[in-house]
C-alpha cells in the first residue's frame, strides 16, 4: 500500500510539472520529470493523454457547473477562460432559442470607461463580421451592474496547435486546415478590422459531425481600420489612433518587429502573426524559440534584439532538428512533406520589414494554394530549373492520372505497381498462405478503384467536377458490378456537381433567374448588372451605365425591365432588352433599399426607412408613378409576394409583416433580431422567415400570424430559404444547402455551397449562389442542378424500429414497438404479433425471413414463425440488453442472448431446450454474433473484453480488451468479424490471424454493424453521430458516410435487403429513409448525356494513354 | 459548522427531489436546472433558519454537503436499479435513447467505485472531484471549500479528472 501511495504521488507530481508544457516541450521534458522510470512515464503519458482530451464528461457536473447566475437571458454554466480583458463563460441562451454561447464580461476591477468603450467598438467590429472561420457574435448588453458583455458562437475544440498535434496531421492537411484560417481573417481585414493578436490559442478548432472548423476567436484587440460614417462610436474611432502605443498588447512569440516597437501596424502584421503560426504549424516551435540554441528555453529577454535583428531558421531545418533530436515518427513524417516551397513562403511572411512580406492574407492564401496544387509558387523568384521540375512533376501526375494525387495515395500506386510486377512471386506465398486464387488481383484492382474513388472525391469536393466524375465513371466502368462503386456514385449524385462554377467579378451581391431558367443576372457594387448563362458560367451581357453599391436585383415579369436597389438608397431601372440604363426612381430613401417586381408588374421597395412604396412601371418616366405607401415597424430586411399577391416583409427588429392588396399591414415578431429572408409557401398560405443572427427560420401562417414550425436544429446562419414545393424547403447556411422536409421535419445537406443569398429558376431545375465580395477566389459562385426523382425514399414508421437482417421479399423489416410488427420500405405494417403482458425490447430476424427471435421485457426470448405467427421455442432468464444481445446463427437452428446472470444462452429452435454457453460470472453481456459458418460465437462483456469462442471445441480467447463494443456482426465468409465501440472505432478482427485492426470515423457511439449480404468486403455501421459509414474490410478504409436524417439525429437501426439492393435506415420518431442502388442507375442515367460529355472530354485529355 | 445543527434527514429530503427531477431529465429530455434547484433548497432552509444561517461560508458549507448528499442519492438510486433488473453488482446506468452525451453515459457506479480508490490514495483530491462533480461548484468554489489554495485544487482536479478517466477505461 505504501509503494501504492507513493508511485501515485510520483506520478501525481510529474503530470503537474508537465501538464503546462507544450508538447515539444513536454518530450523534452519527460525523463527529468519521470527520473527515468519507465513504468512511471507510461503512467503518466497516458493520464497526460486523458488529460489533452478536450471532451471530458466529467468536466460537465452532474448539477451542471457554475453558479446558475442569469445575465440578461444567458445562464452562466462554467468558466472558459480569462483573457486580458474579462472572463469568457459557457452559457445558455433559453429564448428565443435555446443554445450554448460563449459569453464575455468585462473582468472586475477593470471596468473603466475606456475599457468600456474599447469593448463597445469589439463590439461593433464583431457584429460586422459573419464568416465560418470568425466565431460569430450573437448580442450584446451590459450586465445589472453595468458591465458589458458580448455573447459569441460557442467553439468547442482544442487550440490549432494542439488539433494538429493530437491528430498528428500531415503537412498538406495542416496547410488546408490553416487556408480556411486565413480565410476568416482576410474576411475581417475586408470589413476594416484587424485581429492583432492572433495566435494559436486565439485560433479554436471545432470538429461537428465530423467537419473540421477552425474559428478564430476573441477580437478582443480588433479595432476598425477605418470608422467609417457615423456608425463607430466617438470612443471606439478616438480609440484606434491612441492604443497601439502604450503598452504593446500581444504575446511576443507572434508579435510582429513593428507591434514590439510600437509602430504603426496594418494587414501586414497579422500576415506576419499567421506566419508566425504557420511556422509553428510545420517546424512545431515558434521562430523565436526557434532562433534560441536547444535547452535554452526558459527565461528569455532577449526576444526583442532578435524580434528586430536576426532572420529565423527554415521551418524544415527545424524540423530536421528535432527529428536527429527525437527521433520522434511525427517530425519525420512532417520532414518528409515540408518541401522547400513551404519554407520560402513562410519565410515571406515572417519577413521584418513589412514590404517585404506579403501585401494581402488573400496573397498568402494564394501562394499557400498553390503550393497545394504542386504549381509554382511566388514566394521565390523562380529558378529555370525549379519551372521545370515543377511542370515534370504535373506532367507525368497526369499520365498516371488515374490513381494517384495525394502523396499516401501515390505510395498507395507505388505498392500496387510493385505488386503488379513480382506477382508471381505473391502469388507463390499466396497460395502457400492458403489465400484463394485472383484474391491478390482483386485486391489490387480494389486498391486502383478505391484511389480512383478517393481521387474522384477529391477533385468533387475541390470544385473540379469535371474531373471527379470521369474518375467515378471510369471506376463503375472497370466493375459495373461492384455496390462500392455504386454507392460511391451515389454519394457523388448526391453531393450534387456543379453545372457551372464561376469566378464572378468583386462585390457581387444579389442574383436572379430569368424568365428562361438558362440566363441569370447578378447585381454587384458598384458594378451595373451583368447577364451571365448558367449552364457555361459565361458572362453574356454588361448592362451599361453608372451604379451604386446594389444589395436587391429583379426582373420585371413580362422581361422588359431589371430593377436595382442600392445602399445609398437608390432605385436604378434597367431596360433588358438593350442592357442600358432607363431612369432612376425616386424613392426618398437612404440606406439599403431592396425591389421586388409583383406579378401585376408593380414594383415594390422598402428599405432603411420603414417606407414600402409600390409603383406602376410607364414606358417613360413621366408615365412612372407612386401607387401606394405604408410604413412597417422597423427597417425593410426581406420581401417576398405571395401566387395571390400578398407581400411578406422581413424587419430589421425581427418582425414579419403582412401587407394585403388592399394595403392592410399585420406585423408579428417571432425573432428578436433582423429577419433576412422571408419567402412564400407556394399555396400564398404560410411564410417562412429566417434570422441570420438567431440562425433559425420560423414558418408563420398569414392568415393567423401563428407560428407552425420553428426549426433550429441543424440550420446555420440562414441567408436565405425558399420553398421547393408544398412540404419543402431550402436554406442556404454557412456552408452548404440544406432541404427540409416539413411532413417529417427532417433536414438533409444537400449540397456544399457558399454564399449569402442564391435563386431558384423560375423552372426550378436550377439553383444559383452568390458570394459576397469574392474577392476570396475558392468561393465561386456555383449554379446546381436539381434533383429530379432522387434514390433516396422515406417513410414514418408506426415506432421506433430495432430491426436487423430484413425479410424475404427485400422490402420488409422488423420492428419493435408494443407489438412486434413488420413493416415494408413505405412504411405500411404487413403483419403485426402481440404478446399479452409483454413487450419486446430487442431482436432479429432470421437470414432466411421465417422466424423471428425477441427478447420480451418479462425476462423471455421469445422465436416466432412468421407465417402461423405462432412462438416456437422459448429460452428464459433473458437480460434484457442491447439490440444486439439476441442473435440468430446463419441457418436459422439456433438463437444465441445475454442472460440475466451475465453469461450467454442458446436457445434449440426445433427442441425448444436452452443450454448456458457462457456461464456467469462474467460481465454483463452487451453483444453476440454467430459467424456464418456456424463454428464461431462472439460476445462482448461490460468489462471491456471481446471474446471470441469456438463452439466445437469449447475453447475461447479473448480477442481484444479496451473496447466497450456495443455491436458486432461478422463478415459473409466469417473470415471478419466487425465490432461498434462505444467510442466510436469500429474494430475489425481477422478472425483466423487474429489481428485487429481499427477504423476511424464515428465520432460517437456505434450503434449497429451490418454487412453487405453479397459483398464480404463491405460492411456498413451506424453511429450515434448521425451517420452511417461504409467500410472496405480488405481495403480497411472508408468507403463513404451517408447522414440520412441530419447531425446528432440517432440512427436506430440499419439493414441492407436481402438482394442488397437497398438499404433501410430507421431514424428518429419512426423515421424510414431508404436507398436503392437500382433507383441511383436510374436517376444517373437521367443525366447520362451530360455525364458522357465530360468523360469524353476527360479522355481525350489523359485517360486514353492510361487505358492502353 | 452550521450544517451540524440542522436536521440533517431534512435537508437530505430535499436534496432527493432534487435529485429526482435530475433523473426524469435525463429519461425524458427536459432541461431543468438543478443548480438552481439546490440553490433552491439553500434558499428555502436560509429563510428558516434565518441570520445564523445567513452568515459567510454557510452557502458554501451547504454546497459542499450537498454534492456529498448528492452522490449518494444518485449512486443508491443506480445501484437500486441495478439490484431489481439483474439482482446487484456493477451495472451502468441505461443510456437515454438518442443520448450518449455525459454525463448520463457516465457509468455512475463504476464512477464511484473509482472515487473510492481515489480517497484511499489522496482523499483531497477525490473530495475536489465530489465537489465538483456531484456539486456543480467551480474551480474557486472547491478551493474555498476545501480552504486550499485555487492553483492546488485546479492541479488536483486534473490530475484526478485524468486518473479516473483511466480508471473508468478500464472499467469499459
Amino acid at each position: 500500500m505504501r509503494d501504492a501511495t507513493s508511485a501515485f504521488e510520483r506520478a501525481a507530481a510529474a503530470f503537474e510539472t508537465l501538464r503546462g508544457l507544450g508538447p515539444s516541450e513536454r518530450e523534452a521534458a519527460f525523463t527529468v520529470a519521470c527520473g527515468g522510470d519507465r513504468s512511471l512515464e507510461t503512467q503518466v503519458r497516458t493520464l497526460l493523454a486523458h488529460h489533452d482530451r478536450v471532451d471530458d464528461p466529467l468536466d460537465r457536473s452532474v448539477l451542471r457547473p457554475g453558479v446558475g447566475t442569469l445575465i440578461g437571458r444567458y445562464r452562466i454554466e462554467s468558466v472558459l477562460g480569462e483573457g486580458g480583458m474579462g472572463t469568457v463563460y459557457r452559457a445558455t441562451q433559453t429564448e428565443p432559442v435555446q443554445r450554448e454561447v460563449a459569453l464575455k464580461v468585462i473582468k472586475l476591477g477593470m471596468d473603466t470607461r475606456q475599457v468600456i468603450r474599447r469593448f463597445e467598438a469589439e463590439r461593433q467590429v464583431l457584429a460586422r463580421m459573419e464568416h465560418p472561420n470568425i466565431a460569430q457574435a450573437y448580442d450584446a448588453g451590459a450586465t445589472r451592474d453595468g458591465r458589458p458583455y458580448v455573447v459569441m458562437e460557442l467553439v468547442r475544440g482544442p487550440s490549432l496547435t494542439d488539433y494538429c498535434a493530437a491528430k498528428a496531421l500531415p503537412v498538406r492537411e495542416r496547410v488546408k486546415l490553416f487556408l480556411h484560417v486565413m480565410s476568416g481573417v482576410q474576411h475581417a481585414h475586408q470589413k476594416g478590422v484587424l485581429h492583432r493578436d492572433l495566435k494559436p490559442s486565439n485560433i479554436l478548432v471545432s470538429e461537428v459531425d465530423g467537419a473540421v472548423t477552425p474559428k478564430v476567436i476573441d477580437f478582443g484587440v480588433a479595432k476598425a481600420l477605418d470608422n467609417r460614417r457615423g456608425d463607430a462610436t466617438d470612443g471606439a474611432s478616438r480609440l484606434s489612433v491612441t492604443t497601439h502605443t502604450g503598452h504593446a498588447v500581444g504575446t511576443p512569440d507572434y508579435m510582429s518587429p513593428e507591434q514590439a516597437c510600437g509602430g504603426d501596424v496594418d494587414i501586414r502584421s497579422d500576415v506576419y502573426a499567421l506566419g508566425v503560426i504557420l511556422y509553428e504549424l510545420l517546424a512545431g516551435v515558434t521562430p523565436l524559440k526557434a532562433q534560441l540554441p536547444a535547452g535554452r528555453r526558459g527565461a528569455d529577454d532577449d526576444w526583442r534584439r532578435r524580434l528586430l535583428d536576426e532572420d529565423p531558421p527554415r521551418p524544415s531545418a527545424v524540423l530536421g532538428q528535432r527529428r536527429t533530436q527525437d527521433g520522434s515518427t511525427d517530425a519525420r513524417q512532417l520532414l518528409k512533406d515540408l518541401r522547400s516551397e513551404l519554407d520560402w513562403i513562410t519565410l515571406k511572411a515572417l519577413a521584418r520589414e513589412p514590404e517585404r512580406r506579403y501585401g494581402t492574407v488573400e496573397a498568402f492564401a494564394e501562394d499557400l494554394s498553390r503550393y497545394l496544387a504542386g504549381e509554382a509558387v511566388i514566394a521565390r523568384p523562380p529558378s529555370p530549373t525549379y519551372l521545370l521540375s515543377k511542370i515534370a512533376k504535373r506532367h507525368t501526375a497526369a499520365l498516371v492520372a488515374g490513381v494517384a494525387v495525394t502523396i499516401s495515395l501515390v505510395a498507395g500506386l507505388v505498392l500496387a505497381l510493385y505488386g503488379l510486377r513480382s506477382a508471381s512471386l505473391e502469388r507463390d506465398r499466396a497460395i502457400a498462405a492458403g489465400i484463394r486464387e485472383g484474391e491478390l488481383t482483386r485486391s489490387l484492382q480494389g486498391e486502383i478503384f478505391a484511389a480512383n474513388v478517393l481521387r474522384g472525391r477529391m477533385s468533387g469536393e475541390g470544385g473540379s467536377t469535371e474531373e471527379a466524375r470521369a474518375l467515378l465513371w471510369r471506376a463503375e466502368s472497370a466493375d459495373s458490378r461492384s455496390p462500392l462503386v455504386r454507392w460511391a456514385l451515389r454519394e457523388f449524385a448526391l453531393k450534387r456537381p456543379y453545372e457551372s462554377s464561376m469566378l464572378a467579378s468583386p462585390g457581387v451581391s444579389c442574383v436572379r433567374f430569368l424568365a428562361d431558367s438558362v440566363h441569370f443576372i447578378i447585381g454587384a457594387n458598384d458594378m451595373p448588372p451583368t447577364i451571365v448563362d448558367a449552364r457555361t458560367g459565361e458572362s453574356v451581357r454588361a448592362f451599361e451605365g453608372p451604379s451604386g453599391p446594389v444589395v436587391s436585383i429583379d426582373v420585371s415579369p413580362d422581361g422588359r425591365w431589371v430593377a436595382t436597389g442600392d445602399a445609398d438608397g437608390c432605385v436604378v431601372l434597367w431596360d433588358l432588352l438593350r442592357g442600358t440604363l432607363d431612369r432612376v426612381l425616386d424613392v426618398r430613401a437612404a440606406g439599403n433599399t431592396h425591389v421586388l417586381f409583383c406579378h401585376d408588374g408593380t414594383l415594390v421597395t422598402g428599405g432603411s426607412d420603414r417606407t414600402v412604396r409600390r409603383f406602376a412601371i410607364g414606358e417613360t418616366a413621366a408615365t412612372t408613378r407612386l401607387v401606394s405607401m405604408v410604413t412597417l415597424p422597423s427597417a425593410i430586411e426581406s420581401a417576398s409576394e405571395s401566387p395571390t399577391g400578398n407581400l411578406a416583409f422581413g424587419g430589421s427588429a425581427g418582425d414579419v409583416s403582412f401587407v394585403g392588396t388592399d394595403g392592410a399591414v399585420r406585423s408579428i415578431r417571432p425573432f428578436r433580431l433582423a429577419v433576412n429572408t422571408v419567402a412564400w409557401s407556394p399555396d400564398g398560405s404560410t411564410v417562412a422567415a429566417g434570422s441570420s443572427f438567431e440562425r433559425r427560420i420560423a414558418l408563420v401562417r398569414a392568415s393567423t400570424g401563428s407560428l407552425v414550425h420553428d426549426i433550429r436544429q441543424n440550420v446555420g446562419s440562414v441567408r436565405r430559404a425558399e420553398f421547393l414545393g408544398p412540404d419543402e424547403l431550402v436554406y442556404l447556411g454557412h456552408w452548404s444547402l440544406t432541404l427540409v422536409d416539413l411532413r417529417t421535419e427532417t433536414q438533409s445537406p444537400f449540397a456544399a455551397m457558399v454564399g449569402t443569398t442564391f435563386d431558384i429558376s423560375p423552372d426550378a431545375t436550377r439553383l444559383i449562389s452568390v458570394y459576397p465580395q469574392n474577392a476570396d477566389k475558392r468561393l465561386p459562385m456555383r449554379c446546381l442542378r436539381l434533383p429530379r426523382g432522387e434514390p433516396v425514399r422515406r417513410a414514418v414508421a408506426p415506432a421506433a424500429c430495432y430491426f436487423r437482417n430484413p425479410a424475404r421479399n427485400g422490402e420488409e423489416v422488423v420492428c419493435s414497438g408494443p407489438s412486434l410488427t413488420i413493416i415494408d420500405g413505405n412504411g405500411e405494417i404487413v403483419w403485426s404479433f402481440d404478446v399479452p403482458g409483454a413487450r419486446p425490447t430487442t431482436g432479429t430476424a432470421s437470414a432466411d425471413g421465417r422466424l423471428l427471435a425477441f427478447g420480451y421485457d418479462d425476462r423471455k426470448v421469445r422465436v416466432i414463425d412468421r407465417a402461423s405467427k405462432k412462438v416456437v421455442a422459448i429460452g428464459p432468464n433473458f437480460q434484457r440488453g442491447e439490440q444486439y444481445a439476441v442473435t440468430f446463427d446463419a441457418r436459422g437452428e439456433r438463437v444465441a442472448y445475454a442472460t440475466a446472470g451475465w453469461g450467454v444462452n442458446v436457445l434449440d429452435v426445433a427442441t425448444g431446450t436452452t443450454c448456458t454457453l457462457v456461464p456467469p460470472p462474467h460481465q454483463e453481456v452487451l453483444a453476440i454474433a454467430f459467424s456464418p459458418d456456424g463454428s464461431k460465437l462472439a460476445y462482448s462483456e461490460r468489462g471491456a473484453k471481446l471474446w471470441l469462442l469456438d463452439l466445437a471445441s469449447g475453447a475461447s480467447h479473448i480477442v481484444t480488451e479496451g473496447y466497450s463494443i456495443f455491436s458486432m456482426g461478422f463478415s459473409a465468409d466469417s473470415r471478419h468479424l466487425v465490432a461498434g465501440s462505444w467510442r466510436g472505432d469500429v474494430l475489425v478482427v481477422d478472425v483466423p490471424k487474429r489481428t485487429v485492426d481499427v477504423l476511424r470515423g464515428h465520432s460517437a457511439l456505434v450503434y449497429g454493424v451490418e454487412r453487405h449480404p453479397i459483398d464480404e468486403d463491405i460492411v456498413a455501421t451506424m453511429g450515434a453521430d448521425g451517420t452511417v459509414r461504409f467500410w472496405h474490410l480488405r481495403l480497411g478504409r472508408e468507403v463513404f458516410e451517408w447522414m440520412p436524417f441530419g447531425p446528432r439525429e440517432g440512427i436506430r437501426s440499419i439493414g441492407f435487403t436481402a438482394d442488397g439492393d437497398r438499404l433501410v435506415v430507421g431514424g428518429p420518431r419512426g423515421l424510414l429513409a431508404s436507398f436503392s442502388i437500382s433507383e441511383l442507375d436510374r436517376f444517373l442515367s437521367a443525366n447520362k448525356a451530360a455525364e458522357l460529355h465530360c468523360i469524353d472530354q476527360y479522355d481525350r485529355q489523359g485517360f486514353v494513354r492510361d487505358d492502353e | 459548522m452550521v450544517l451540524v445543527t440542522l436536521d440533517d434527514t431534512e435537508i437530505y429530503r430535499e436534496l432527493k427531489l432534487v435529485a429526482a427531477a435530475l433523473l426524469r431529465r435525463e429519461r425524458s429530455g427536459h432541461t431543468l436546472q438543478p443548480t438552481a434547484l439546490v440553490h433552491e433548497v439553500y434558499l428555502k432552509l436560509a429563510d428558516r433558519l434565518g441570520d445564523a444561517w445567513e452568515k459567510a461560508g454557510s452557502e458554501a458549507a451547504f454546497r459542499s454537503y450537498a454534492a456529498e448528499a448528492m452522490r449518494r442519492i444518485l449512486v443508491d438510486h443506480a445501484r437500486k436499479r441495478a439490484a431489481e433488473k439483474r439482482g446487484g453488482g456493477l451495472v451502468r446506468i441505461e443510456l437515454p435513447e438518442a443520448s450518449v452525451e455525459a454525463p448520463e453515459a457516465l457509468e455512475l457506479l463504476a464512477l464511484d467505485e473509482a472515487l473510492g480508490e481515489l480517497a484511499r490514495l489522496d482523499a483531497r483530491k477525490a473530495r475536489v472531484v465530489e465537489l465538483r462533480f456531484f456539486g456543480g461548484l467551480t474551480g474557486e468554489e472547491t478551493a474555498t471549500v476545501l480552504g486550499i489554495a485555487r492553483s492546488t485544487a485546479e492541479a488536483d482536479w486534473f490530475f484526478a479528472r485524468a486518473w479516473l478517466r483511466q480508471r473508468l477505461e478500464q472499467f469499459g
